[in-house]
């Protein structure tokens, strides 16, 4: 079944992509609007070889954990002092309220004037769009445990801490995952934006950045070349890494709705 | 058994069907932006340089003498926003520095200069006391400018081409911001500064304390050349030569307009610009700053930018970059 | 001679909109050591709230819980709750961690390879062999409650207090569990303090049945249970006992 989808995926990808070169052929468009998949290909290729986009794509990556660490982190303190005080819970919902729907394109200007256009800018961007989802998750995973839980664990002699280890963490998994799942999502959509309007410092502004300088010296192939990176990266990072953490915990735990 | 075999047998043939169906009709019909018939389209940018667009529409004098031609006005947020406008035939006339059209016509766009447009101050604008000269900065500051490959790019690279024998030396220091942005950075003195910048913002900047001047474009160029020119398509050109013609005209009469009467053309500008009629005078009349329809300076960013490989190595005639050379100075 | 476990002058009442609800109404009675004691009554009569009481998840309004003429208070893993529900397990530990749980809890055995084994002989203890590394999602509800006694067990409390534990379970698999817990009991010698609303439970299991009856919550009497183990549920003494509680 599994190696079934996995078939019909790549023969929708073959399929789009003759349609692509289907279209190139036809001579339609001229390829400065639509590059033929060899031109595109070597760009990537190209870009790949010289370092260029590998250097742009680490930088990425690079700056894109530190953003999800960072506030995992912070959700967590304030998820927790939430669940443990109503002043803290009344303040961070309230933050939580304000802050959640504001986009974090909204926030450049002030970005711009409070860090500058360097990395902190960025990391602000990202921590602003991943950290609220986060927090919100993490409240009502933690609001969803049920008391039954707490109540075993204290009558077996257990502390706060290890209550908060032992049996808060894993109960609140399925909610802390899709948190993060949320907050990857946003977040990568954040950084590609910050960085192309943010710009590079020192030539290195990763991959929004790549596909920004590919577009204001005309380049169509190595636009296409990023973006085809970042698709990649969005697929193996749900896939591999989401779907494996899944499978090997809520869903073997029988907790996934 | 067979029944539903049968079914899904017709299933897929449809499906195939319709995917068929689907590109032929994306191949066949035409450009997602066709172009609507009879209209046409020009687009500039905010700022001072581009003043004598913003009177030509306010007085709609390209209006009042074309007949059966409809004008539409865009303001686009940057220059490569233009240019894809442009490839995508959605606009006929742009306005935009010359290098980004140099870039565009390289990369095969078919376009060619209509005309010149202004002379702008442009300066390399700094807080720090201890930069007198590009000798000065150091590898930590940080120099905002539009965008690489953006006039300001290509003049700072001519600047450290001379002094240094090295386009890229700044290379690695440029962020890339909105003038606006980039005011606002250099003003609150932090990580940013240096901006290389144009009118209004050079002139807002010169005259706040403490923000001097590195190095103006004339020094960076080695003489006078047109900030900004306007660009028109082959469509364009080869399909309404009528309105090419009075296109030019209304443009002379624009500049002529501000002028001769920069009181009247601040009073008329001050409805679309942010600015004060005082300051506005004042801008437009700065030395340095002047409306001109000549295009200068082409020959010498085209060899700057072939040698410093911004652009490819194949050369043009001036014919490949002039629809008319009427207006072209030397 | 003192009592082990004396339930002194329990009241217990609850804000309830405008007027308080007494649940408990002066409650005494005393536990001896290694007997069964069931807590009989309706829904309503405050039998799990006692239980609670017992347990320390509630304090009291007044009165309190003695051993050996001491105040207890306070939660305490020498007084273990088997709950009703199923979900008491920890659904990301398999059958055998869940065990381990209440072992490395309370520091029982040296080494995790000790643990294990002890674990491994409460579940064999419980007659649960073949279900070791399932997740309890996996498990029939008798088999969660199975689990949740051999973690119950493992723990080694004082005194076992248990909520209806096996108050949702089909009436087979419910005297198999009576059964398997009388012989659970009579080997492990502990102190046994059982809520239920099933009259028969009581009777199969208890030495001695406390009575309760409803608003207040209050004791009615405590009836002594002689009857000889193992207890013929069809048997006429087993009849009668059924009938005298059925009349108080």
């Amino acid at each position: 079944m599994k190696n079934n989808k996995l078939l019909q995926r790549i023969f929708w990808l073959i399929f789009l992509v003759l349609i692509w070169q289907i279209v190139f052929w036809s001579g339609r468009f001229s390829p400065l609007v639509f590059p033929s998949l060899t031109t595109i290909i070597k760009a990537l290729a190209g870009s790949l070889y010289n370092g260029e986009l590998t250097q742009q794509l680490l930088f990425s990556l690079l700056i894109i954990s530190q953003g999800l660490l960072i506030s995992l982190v912070l959700a967590i303190f304030m998820a927790l002092a939430a669940h443990f005080s109503g002043i803290a819970a009344s303040l961070i919902d309230t933050l939580v309220a304000l802050a959640h729907p504001l986009p974090g394109i909204a926030l450049m200007p002030l970005v711009l004037i409070w860090f500058g256009a360097g990395r902190q800018a960025i990391l602000f961007v990202i921590i602003h769009s991943v950290l609220w989802p986060m927090v919100l998750n993490l409240r009502t995973g933690f609001s969803s445990i049920p008391d039954i839980y707490i109540l075993v664990g204290k009558n077996y002699g257990l502390d706060r801490l290890q209550i908060l280890i032992q049996i808060m963490a894993p109960a609140s998994l399925p909610y802390f995952l899709v948190g993060l799942k949320i907050g990857w999502a946003r977040s990568w959509r954040a950084l590609i934006s910050a960085e192309m309007l943010f710009g590079a410092v020192n030539s290195i502004g990763g991959l929004g950045w790549f596909i920004f300088q590919k577009r204001v010296f005309f380049d169509l192939p190595g636009v296409f070349a990023g973006i085809i990176v970042i698709i990649i990266i969005g697929i193996l990072v749900e896939d591999l890494i989401f779907n494996n953490i899944e499978n090997r915990t809520v869903k073997r735990w029988g907790m996934k709705s | 058994m067979i029944y539903f075999c049968k079914e899904s047998i017709k299933m897929k043939k449809l499906i195939s069907l319709s995917l068929i169906m689907i590109i032929s009709i994306f191949i066949f019909s035409g450009c997602t932006a066709e172009k609507v018939e009879n209209t046409i389209t020009i687009a500039d940018q905010y700022g001072l340089a581009y003043a004598p667009v913003q009177i030509m529409k306010d007085k709609e004098l390209l209006e009042n003498s074309t007949e059966n031609v409809k004008i539409k006005w865009k303001k686009l947020a940057n220059t490569a926003a233009i240019r894809e406008a442009m490839l995508a035939g959605e606009v006929d006339i742009g306005f935009m520095a010359i290098p980004p059209f140099l870039i565009g016509k390289d990369k095969g766009m078919e376009w060619k200069i209509i005309s010149g447009l202004s002379i702008c101050p442009l300066g390399l604008m700094t807080y720090k006391e201890s930069i007198k000269t590009l000798a000065d900065i150091s590898e930590n500051d940080r120099i905002a400018l539009p965008q690489p490959g953006s006039v300001q790019h290509i003049l700072l690279a001519m600047a450290a081409k001379r002094e240094f024998g090295n386009p890229a030396r700044f290379d690695n220091q440029l962020v890339t911001m909105a003038h606006p942005d980039g005011m606002n950075a250099l003003l609150s003195r932090k990580e940013i500064t240096i901006h290389f910048t144009s009118p209004p913002y050079i002139f807002k900047e010169s005259e706040e304390k403490g923000i001097h001047q590195i190095l103006n474009g004339i020094e960076a160029f080695g003489g006078e050349f047109s900030f900004i020119v306007g660009v028109g398509t082959e469509d364009f050109y080869n399909n309404y030569p009528e309105v090419y013609r009075v296109f030019l005209q209304s443009l002379e009469q624009s500049i002529e307009f501000i002028n001769s009467n920069p009181g009247q053309a601040a009073r008329l500008l001050t409805e679309n610009y942010d600015i004060s009629e005082i300051d506005l005078k004042k801008y437009i009349t700065w030395p340095g700053m002047n409306y001109d329809d000549k295009i200068r300076g082409l020959d010498d960013f085209f060899d700057f930018m072939q040698e410093a490989q911004y652009i490819g190595s194949k050369d043009m005639n001036i014919s490949q970059l002039l629809w008319e050379e009427d207006l072209y100075e030397k | 001679m003192m009592d082990y476990i004396a339930i002194k002058n329990i009241y217990k009442s609850y804000q309830q909109s405008d007027e308080r609800r007494v649940v408990l109404e002066n409650i005494n009675f005393s536990i001896e050591k290694r007997e069964l004691v069931a807590l009989l009554g309706p829904s309503g009569c405050g039998k799990t709230t006692l239980l609670k009481i017992i347990a320390g998840f509630i304090e009291t309004d007044t009165g309190g819980l003695y051993k050996n003429g001491e105040r207890l208070s306070g939660i305490s893993s020498n007084r273990i709750m088997v709950f009703q529900e199923f979900k008491q397990l920890f659904p990301w530990k398999t059958v055998l961690d869940n065990v381990i749980f209440a072992l490395e809890a309370k520091n029982i055995a040296k080494n995790p390879a000790e643990r294990e084994e002890m674990a491994r002989y409460f579940l064999e203890r419980v007659e649960l062999t073949d279900f070791f590394d399932y997740f309890p999602y996996q498990l029939s509800g008798g088999m969660k409650q199975r689990v949740a006694l051999a973690r119950t067990l493992a723990a080694d409390p004082e005194i076992m207090l248990m909520d209806e534990p096996f108050g949702s379970l089909d009436s087979q698999t419910r005297k198999n569990l009576q059964d398997l817990l009388i012989d659970i009991w009579q080997e492990a010698q502990k102190t046994i303090i059982f809520v239920t609303h099933d009259i028969e439970e009581a009777i199969v299991l208890a030495d001695r049945i406390v009575v309760m009856d409803k608003n207040p919550g209050r004791i009615k009497k405590i009836i002594n249970n002689n009857l000889e183990r193992p207890r013929n549920r069809a048997g006429i003494e087993f009849g009668e006992l059924y009938e005298t509680i059925t009349s108080v």
